[in-house]
């Protein structure tokens, strides 16, 4: 019977699997100041969306709850205008 | 009491009138999305046609321009192609709701987006900002390495291969996909 690991063993791979996500620098928009994510930036919006059009998850794409929050906005601007899909 | 009541009620109205409330004006952004069978040939009545819907209102147009012609991601009101024009426009704040109901009447218009504004930008600023922002991405994506917004994920066995039914996996599809585009035809 294989032996059993130990809480802190677990805790301790979970954070190995999680350190690449974590490791990271400041979210992409941050960097830029006076940036404002807007709607009929379809390019932007595009690539941070996958095929089916669903907005990719903060642990994918780096960034910040702040802009996060505004891309979400702005997809959900984009969509009603017909600039997105709301299924890819 | 009742009789009492009844005497202050009158005197009141007599002596005050409620001031009317005066709406405050701000500044807003329209996106306007026209489009019709004729448009593919003249547009101009579709713009004259937004014009006369923020004058119906009573907003006071800063810039008005036609910003695309694009096909439409999804059919709306049977069109699957569309004008978008774009507004700044000044108008009371009472008068939004008006104007999407209007809006959202016309048969020439297929959507109508208004949102407010602190201050109408400069053309300068709207240059600035969407160039900014395509930086971030290309910067984002030189950190993140090939994998781009992946967050730095290699594509793993199990996720190559063709596409399945609920649409194609990890960062390997962002590559497909630019493979895609860049082969001719």
């Amino acid at each position: 019977m294989p032996k059993k690991k130990s809480r802190i063993a677990l805790a301790r791979a979970r954070q190995r699997r999680y350190k690449k996500f974590v490791d990271r620098g400041p979210c992409r928009f941050c960097k830029k100041e006076g940036l404002v994510i807007d709607y009929k930036d379809v390019g932007t919006l595009e690539r941070l969306c996958s095929q089916q059009g669903k907005l990719f998850s903060r642990k994918r794409s780096g960034n910040c709850a702040k802009h996060q929050r505004q891309l979400k906005n702005a997809v959900k601007q984009a969509r009603y205008v017909g600039l997105l899909p709301f299924v890819g | 009491m009742e009789e009492h009541r009844l005497t202050t009620g009158s005197t009141e109205a007599a002596t005050s009138e409620p001031a009317a409330p005066v709406a405050r004006t701000r500044p807003y952004e329209g996106m306007f999305v026209a489009f019709n069978k004729e448009a593919r040939k003249t547009h101009e009545y579709l713009e004259e046609h937004i014009q006369a819907l923020l004058a119906k209102v009573g907003a006071k147009v800063a810039r008005f321009h036609k910003w695309d012609q694009r096909q439409l991601a999804f059919e709306i009101n049977g069109q699957r192609e569309g004008i978008y024009y774009l507004v700044y426009f000044e108008a009371p704040t009472d008068v939004i709701a008006h104007l999407k109901r209007e809006a959202e009447l016309s048969e020439l218009v297929l959507r109508a987006l208004v949102l407010a504004l602190d201050r109408i930008p400069t053309e300068e600023e709207l240059r600035k900002r969407s160039s900014s922002a395509e930086e971030a991405m290309r910067e984002g994506e030189e950190l993140r390495g090939e994998g781009g917004y992946d967050g730095g994920r290699r594509p793993r066995s199990d996720r190559r291969g063709p596409p399945g039914p609920m649409g194609p996996m990890g960062p390997g599809d962002g590559e497909r996909e630019r493979e895609r585009e860049a082969e001719p035809g």
